[in-house]
């Protein structure tokens, strides 16, 4: 087969895909855009109104104590405390990159959210710091096909995730001592 | 309300085209209508900038694959499932020629049938189908080279003359 003959026929292919095809009525396709915009205003409301809450709720500790107000305490415990939140639950994270140092396997995350879109989802970011967690010596790092795999193996495997990918999110399991138990991909790397 | 007719207007034009193309890509024609349906939502939710795009059916169609690509990524067992056991399914309506090249297609991995269908489909060059999919013009080449040697390797009619180079100049 030539090259036309190939072009011609996936063309071909897809003008009889196209007449197959059901396409949503484009009225139904404006409704769900319209949701998904008051769905985006909505979101952006309520972190709007987070920060601002955070911001004035800041204000209040700090503003008068100023000059005297002991200084918070420092990143490295503020990201323990946080770490020690999540433990014991699963979460939906960012990981933006791993580390491998003497052995011990960091990971750089945050939460995000979980955008249900019929059987499929999107990830959403939450602004804010990525926080450093340990991954525990037997955790398991899941494929989609349920394999198991090696922490070390998976810091490589973050590395070479193309930009779009970045963007995806990880069901991370937390133990008791806030280590990682469980890291578990959602997509094909 | 102009909008929404510009808008209409648009996928009137466009969404039969842009549905070929993923079903091209994708070879489910369930997963095809759920991307673009989804893709022409999100245009919507921010037409005021995709209408000011070079290309708006561009723009929808890099939405839409991604969104399909995604749809694999939660879904690839599923879809594994489906490819082994509910191909007629997915298939339905088609002429039998047609059903041949999308089984072949469903063989070769989904980063080479990205490529194949935007080059031989979309009739992109090397250079834009790279920006389009966001990766180096010797990973499409390479993409392109693989995808459509083993295109000819499943295809049934026994292929001679199809070797899957890569013309330097596309």
């Amino acid at each position: 087969m030539s090259d036309q003959d190939f072009t011609n026929r996936l063309s071909a292919l897809a003008e009889d895909a196209a007449r197959v095809g059901t396409l949503s009525p484009v009225d139904a396709v404006r409704h769900r855009g319209d949701q998904r915009r008051r769905h985006q205003r909505t979101l952006t409301g309520v972190l709007g109104a987070v920060v601002l809450i955070g911001a004035l709720g800041a204000g209040v500790v700090l503003g008068p104590h100023r000059v005297t107000s002991n200084p918070g305490p420092p990143a490295g415990s503020a990201a323990a405390s946080l770490s020690r939140s999540w433990s014991g639950a699963k979460q939906f994270m960012e990981v933006q990159s791993g580390q491998v140092t003497g052995g011990m396997v960091t990971l750089k995350v945050r939460p995000a959210k979980k955008v249900i879109l019929g059987e499929s989802f999107e990830t959403q970011p939450i602004a804010g710091p990525y926080t450093d967690v340990t991954v525990g010596a037997n955790a398991r790092i899941l494929s989609l096909d349920g394999e198991s795999g090696m922490p070390s193996a998976f810091v490589e495997a973050l590395g070479r995730r193309t930009a779009n990918e970045r963007g995806e999110g990880f069901d991370i399991t937390f133990g008791a001592d806030g280590k990682v138990t469980l890291v578990e991909w959602l997509y094909v790397p | 309300m102009r909008d929404a007719a510009e808008f209409n207007a648009f996928y009137a034009g466009s969404s039969r085209r842009v549905f070929g193309q993923l079903y091209a890509m994708t070879g489910n024609r369930v997963e095809a209508e759920d991307a673009v349906a989804e893709a022409y939502a999100r245009a919507w939710q921010r037409w005021s900038q995709v209408r000011d795009c070079d290309s708006p059916e561009a723009w929808v169609r890099r939405v839409a694959s991604r969104i399909a690509v995604s749809n694999w990524r939660k879904a690839v067992n599923r879809i594994r499932a489906h490819r082994r056991n509910a191909t007629q399914s997915h298939t339905e309506g088609l002429n039998p020629d047609h059903v041949a090249l999308v089984h072949a297609l469903r063989q070769i991995p989904a980063d080479q049938r990205r490529v194949i269908v935007l080059h031989h489909l979309v009739g992109l060059n090397v250079a834009e189908i790279a920006a389009e999919v966001g990766a180096p013009t010797g990973t499409v080449k390479a993409r392109l080279a693989r995808g459509r040697k083993a295109m000819a390797q499943h295809l049934s009619d026994g292929s001679t003359n199809f070797t899957g180079g890569v013309n330097q100049n596309v």
